[in-house]
């Protein structure tokens, strides 16, 4: 039996690598060094997440051509700014990536 | 007046979500099927996407209504106010949670509050007030347009009732 060999094409989805050990630390600092975010968020279905070697990082995905990261933003923030901060500090981090922000949730005060 | 927790409520509202989600992916064949799309609303910029959970919206309305003084509370079960989510904006995911449903298109947002209110206030004027509120929150906040703010008035918390919440409040029965 032959293999087809676009099944071993590396699929969109896939992380690059061990390039990805480096990348993610320095984004999840930048992200929660953000006024406007309050946490990170491991996604409605629990998609956001990166693995590691003995590890697992919640609320941040990089792909090949995109950096998803998922936060919970502080009440009350407009989201826009929420977005941007968001983008503006992860993009020295990420050259080349498109960088998608969803917010997931509300940090509101008790 | 007591604060419901934001944990259940959240998980709640993604679980009712899920059918929601699936279904309006499976009409929706335009969207891109890309990892964050076909929920919330997005934000297309050339530096990427900006997705806006239902579950935000739906806080940013809670927390609008119970600005208003006046509000006891919020009342009715998730079920009871889902049943009262239609289909107003075209693609929309709903969300519900705690009293306050809504339904989150591309540009658009519905909101439909099921609240409590004290004794005693003009309830007229304080579904307008609400309702100014959670729009200029909402649009504000998030640039969604909101298109309809419906109020709902289930109790009245008369004085000496100290929580307007109709909710049964269960002991937690695993420690």
């Amino acid at each position: 039996m032959t293999v087809d060999p676009a099944y071993l094409v590396t699929p969109a989805a896939a992380p690059i690598g061990r390039e990805i050990d480096r990348w993610v630390d320095p984004i999840v600092a930048a992200v929660l060094a953000c006024p406007l975010v309050a946490g990170l968020h491991g996604g409605r279905d629990g998609e956001a997440v990166t693995y590691l070697p003995g590890r697992r990082i919640t609320g941040i995905r990089i792909t090949v051509d995109e950096v998803a990261i998922h936060v919970v933003a502080r009440y009350p923030a407009v989201m826009d700014q929420v977005a941007s901060q968001i983008r503006r500090a992860v993009a020295p981090l990420a050259p080349g990536l498109r960088i998608d922000v969803v917010i997931e949730d509300l940090a509101v005060p008790e | 007046m007591t604060t419901p927790s934001g944990i259940p409520a959240a998980s709640g509202a993604a679980d009712s979500n899920r059918p929601q989600t699936v279904r309006n992916e499976a009409t929706a064949p335009t969207r891109s099927p890309a990892t964050a799309a076909g929920r919330g609303s997005d934000l297309e910029t050339s530096q990427g996407r900006t997705t806006i959970a239902e579950t935000v919206v739906s806080k940013i309305a809670g927390m609008a209504t119970r600005e208003i003084d006046g509000v006891a509370g919020f009342g009715g079960g998730a079920a009871r106010a889902m049943g009262a989510v239609r289909e107003r904006i075209p693609g929309a995911r709903a969300s519900s949670s705690q009293g306050v449903a809504v339904e989150v298109g591309e540009r658009q947002a519905a909101v439909d509050l099921t609240i409590v209110v004290e004794y005693g206030v003009a309830i007229v004027e304080l579904a307008r007030a609400i309702r100014r509120n959670v729009i200029a929150s909402i649009e504000q906040m998030t640039g969604l347009e909101v298109v309809e703010v419906n109020v709902s008035v289930v109790d009245l918390q008369l004085p000496g009732e100290d929580t307007g919440e109709v909710q049964p409040r269960q002991p937690g029965r695993v420690e």
